[in-house]
């Protein structure tokens, strides 16, 4: 045993000692995984509070999750997919083709709403699948593979219409459930309600079952995740299929809502949902992250761009905020994890 | 499965002999391992002991020659085949996932489930306590809980954490890759630990190491290769450290 390794040991002890009696208030707080992005939330929150009085008002509050379910839904599949170390910036191409295709099917050749959403969903699966596939079969990094297809795709969504917007203007129920539909008398989009329900799968599936497991696995460590029987290949295109399959449906729930479907829309959203995978609490070499940080990453980044618009500042700022935003998180997050370590906090895996 | 008291053997080759085209990796090599032996694996790098190991734990298939495990001639498939029969290998850089919990690696890829079905999710509670009874049994006492991350593990205790896994997933034998590299004095006494612990439960163990001075000291029989051959296998007290290390280095002193 090495001095420096004895001397960690001997403070664990004593700090583990101090901090026996009783689970006190300070311990449950900092074993919180989100605690990091929970504050970062807190902190913005307070400050368009208090920059615009109509911050806290149901309008604003409808406005902030429908940006939430953006941001979020996207992020979602990103953060999985980044748990399992892998990379997806096509997620932007995705997310403007597959709502085109479904548009393009349904409104311009008479396919029946439902059988164009389940194609236009099932073209994001082959899609992921071939990112998958490409990645693990080439053996080239997943950023280098997505970033080929981002590119290719995007081509593809301009030259399908000539650039043009496919535009929605009756009534339809499917587009009602979709995005148009709001909760009661609230101003709360029903797409939310998907965001959350989402989430929660998610959120089940990576904490609860053993395909969780896998996935955290083969993120952390490949090589070791395949040493001990886990089919990381498999479990790796899954990630990829459920990215791409995530972008399409935000896309389309985007089209739900708008009534439009347009070739160039959500082109930073790659980056976006990167973002809110890392704010969320998720690492760039795999292994870590939160599904529920990620929820509340969207949530943030929605309070932020609602609060710019009423706090009289241009929507233009919104990257600059982001980008500011990300190394607060981030170092946010680093430092409640590091102190909570110090105190001898364990946080439930 | 335990090991049976009427057999003599865990793991037997005959003859062993592996070819890759006109390349003899092996050739001829009988080996073996009682239950509650450690047996060292000793040899100048190319001298075939990684490969030999790797055809014991299902990794290759003998060109020619038979093996025997608790008593039954076998064929493994693949590495999965074998650890499903009972071998279990711990390589140094493979085995555990530092970013993921204890009980997460504990029980990777053989985790426990409740419930019935698509609804099957994870026992949490039987594998957070397995994790803890298990390594504390393998002496690893500071540690204070099963959501710590293997991070915190100090490597003779990683090593111990990999071998308390393999024992208590039914490994008859138990196939260690260098876990003695790159440790300290201290540390490499609770690899040591945890291997009489395994030992003492009847397993059969295989160490493969460069440390001649730790397999001598480990081990009850060393086995020194040399161009895919056994070139001399010995018990502990009828050779030094030295001798053995005169044997790998090609000075053939004995």
């Amino acid at each position: 045993m090495t001095q420096a390794y004895a001397d960690v040991i001997a403070k664990q002890e004593r700090l583990t000692a101090v901090d026996k009696p009783g689970p006190n208030v300070f311990a449950k707080l900092f074993a919180i995984q989100e605690l990091g992005v929970l504050i970062a939330g807190l902190l913005i929150a307070a400050a368009f509070a208090y920059l615009s009085p109509q911050f806290f008002t149901p309008a604003s509050a409808g406005s902030i999750l429908a940006s939430a379910v953006q941001f979020g839904m996207v992020g979602l599949g990103v953060t999985i997919l980044m748990i399992a170390g892998e990379f997806d910036i096509s997620v932007a191409s995705v997310y403007s083709l597959c709502p085109l295709v479904m548009a393009a099917l349904w409104i311009n050749h008479g396919f029946n709403v439902l059988v164009a959403l389940a194609l236009a969903l099932a073209l994001a699966g082959v899609i992921g699948l071939l990112n998958g596939l490409a990645t693990l079969f080439l053996n080239i990094p997943s950023f280098i593979i997505t970033l080929a297809t981002a590119l290719f795709w995007a081509g593809v969504s301009l030259n399908l219409t000539g650039g043009y917007p496919i535009s929605f203007f009756g009534k339809s129920t499917v587009m009602q459930w979709l995005g148009q539909a709001e909760f009661g008398k609230t101003q709360i989009s029903v797409s939310f309600l998907w965001l959350v329900g989402v989430a929660i799968l998610l959120s089940l599936v990576l904490r609860t079952t053993a395909v969780g497991n896998w996935i955290f696995a083969s993120g952390g460590d490949g090589r070791a995740a395949r040493a001990m029987g886990v089919p990381v290949s498999a479990v790796k295109a899954a990630c990829f299929v459920l990215s791409s399959v995530l972008a399409a449906f935000t896309g389309i729930i985007q089209f739900g809502s708008f009534g439009s479907a347009t070739p160039t829309q959500g082109s930073d959203l790659s980056l976006t949902a990167i973002v809110v995978a890392v704010v969320g609490g998720a690492s760039l070499l795999g292994g870590r992250g939160s599904i529920m940080g990620a929820l509340l990453a969207a949530i943030v980044l929605g309070m932020s761009y609602t609060g710019l618009v009423l706090s009289g500042v241009s929507t233009t700022w919104f990257q600059s905020f982001v980008g500011f935003l990300l190394l607060f998180a981030v170092v946010l997050n680093m430092r409640t994890a590091g102190l909570g370590a110090r105190f001898g906090v364990i946080r439930k895996s | 499965m335990n090991p049976s008291p009427e057999i003599d053997r865990i793991l037997s080759l005959r003859n062993v002999t592996l070819n890759f085209g006109n390349v003899v990796a092996i050739q001829d090599v009988v080996f073996d391992v009682a239950p509650g032996e450690i047996v060292g694996l000793v040899g100048d790098n190319g001298a075939g002991k990684s490969t030999l190991v790797k055809v014991m734990n299902g990794f290759y298939s003998p060109s020619r020659g038979d093996i025997e495990f608790m008593g039954r001639p076998v064929t493994f498939a693949s590495p999965r085949d074998a650890r499903r029969a009972g071998i279990e290998t711990v390589y140094q850089d493979l085995a555990l996932i530092p970013a993921l919990s204890l009980w997460r690696n504990f029980f990777l890829g053989r985790e426990a489930k409740i419930g019935r079905g698509p609804l099957r999710i994870l026992d949490k509670k039987h594998m957070r306590q397995t994790t803890m009874d298990n390594l504390r049994e393998m002496g690893l006492t500071r540690l204070r809980s099963p959501d710590e991350p293997v991070d915190i593990l100090s490597g003779g205790e990683r090593q111990a954490l990999a071998i308390a896994r393999a024992r208590y997933f039914g490994g008859t034998l138990l196939i260690l890759d260098e876990p003695t590299s790159a440790l300290s004095v201290k540390e490499t006494e609770k690899v040591s630990e945890a291997v009489q612990i395994a030992r003492s439960d009847g397993l059969g163990v295989v160490i493969f190491d460069h440390n001649i001075a730790h397999v001598h000291r480990f081990c009850d029989r060393i086995v020194v290769m040399d161009s895919g051959k056994v070139f001399r296998s010995a018990r502990r007290h009828e050779v030094t450290a030295e001798e053995v290390a005169d044997l790998v280095a090609g000075r053939h002193a004995l």
